[in-house]
């Protein structure tokens, strides 16, 4: 009779569990360790600066030309720290998500360090060009440069766009590995909330 | 007669007095020597980066070049970095295995106003009161190659690489995990840096 009993509790036993729903998966680790990662670079460019010096004076013999050239570096990457919980919304049922990264920024990395010599006419009674000078030619070609990318130049956002396709391609095969199908967008891109489904950027 | 000659001497000073004038006019109001002409852009590179740390530096400069001295101060930015797109992950058994790539250190002169000061230059040895102590663009730039080389090996030296690798390894574990939901082994097959250097 014991044994009857124990027999029909454990037949019931999958049709109890069968009822009850399966709690969702905790994605609260996935979050962290996305947000832990910090700072990802996803696109870079090199930015050639060109900058002359001519002084001429009327009661100075020869002339006196220089052009120097360097390159600065921008990166575009996303700071993953802004990344919040609220920022990935999961769907156990289609195994999908919908991922809002934080926006994709362009900083200057910094700059060569040596000057590429692209002309130079320093007449013989002139003086000739010394380091401190050439430091200060840096000088202004960097601030320029600033001042450029405050502007906003196309350069700027073609190298932000090509971040944004880079960094959608790989949180996509993140959250494949995860076994989820993601729908990326960025939280600058689309006023109103934006559409998960754009991916054009050209 | 005599007055009239007194007449065209006053105005010939006048006139010469004028057009000196006119001449330290335009020597103070001369154009801006320095022009910084229109910035050329290079190709968008891809990539997929972790950024492990971030270099800032300031060094100072002592150096020597055929000759010259000079002596200036640097500000530095750059970064240790690791390419994501080329991960060796084996993800076959129970537990994922990860090979740490090889780092990438860049260092560059950064953007900052002052970034590049150069305090002094001279020359030295015999007769160097007879010789220019200004360095060219080309000794100028041996100087900074030579400080750019010496940045990155200090850089493995004082263990910046080592440390960087070390937090390298342990975000990859922890990303991984969360990803693959399974144990995450990151080897690190060089954790003092892939570049040889020597003490």
């Amino acid at each position: 009779m014991k044994i009857f009993r124990i027999f029909s509790i454990l037949l019931a036993a999958p049709i109890l569990f069968a009822c009850s729903k399966a709690p969702a998966p905790d994605h609260t680790s996935l979050y962290e360790e996305i947000r832990h990662v910090n700072k990802m670079e996803f696109a870079s460019m090199a930015v050639t600066k060109t900058v002359k010096t001519e002084r001429s004076d009327w009661y100075k013999i020869g002339k006196r030309i220089a052009v120097y050239s360097y390159d600065t570096y921008l990166k575009a990457y996303i700071d993953l720290y802004e990344f919040e919980p609220e920022d990935m919304e999961f769907d156990e049922k289609n195994k999908t998500v919908k991922v809002t990264l934080p926006p994709v920024k362009v900083e200057i990395a910094g700059r060569d360090m040596e000057m590429k010599k692209e002309y130079e006419n320093v007449g013989i009674l002139r003086t000739d060009i010394d380091s401190k000078e050439r430091a200060l030619m840096k000088e202004k070609a960097s601030a320029d440069l600033k001042k450029e990318l405050e502007g906003e130049p196309e350069y700027k956002l073609r190298l932000e766009n090509t971040a944004r396709r880079k960094a959608r391609s790989y949180f996509e095969n993140i959250f494949k590995n995860a076994g989820y199908t993601a729908f990326i967008r960025f939280s600058d891109e689309i006023p109103n909330g934006g559409d998960f489904n754009i991916k054009n950027y050209d | 007669m005599i007055k009239a000659l007194k007449y065209i001497s006053l105005l010939l000073l006048s006139a010469a007095i004028a057009f000196l004038g006119w001449q330290l006019y335009k020597n103070f109001q001369r154009p801006e020597e320095i022009e910084v002409l229109p910035s050329k852009p290079g190709d968008v590179k891809e990539m997929s980066r972790l950024c492990s740390m971030e270099i800032y530096n300031e060094v100072s400069v002592l150096d020597t070049v055929n000759s010259k001295v000079m002596f200036a101060v640097q500000k530095q930015s750059g970064s240790i970095t690791f390419d994501m797109d080329n991960l060796q992950i084996d993800d076959y058994g129970d537990t994922v295995k990860i090979i740490l790539p090889r780092e990438i250190v860049e260092v560059y002169e950064s953007n900052e106003k002052g970034a590049w000061v150069v305090i002094d230059t001279k020359a030295i040895g015999p007769m160097a009161f007879l010789r220019s102590n200004k360095l060219t663009n080309a000794e100028e730039n041996r100087v900074k190659s030579k400080l750019k080389a010496n940045s990155i090996k200090r850089l493995y030296q004082n263990g910046t690489v080592r440390k960087a690798r070390k937090d390298a390894v342990e975000n990859l574990s922890r990303l991984m995990e969360g990803v693959y939901r399974k144990p995450v082994v990151v080897t690190d097959p060089t954790p003092e840096g892939t570049q040889k250097t020597k003490k």
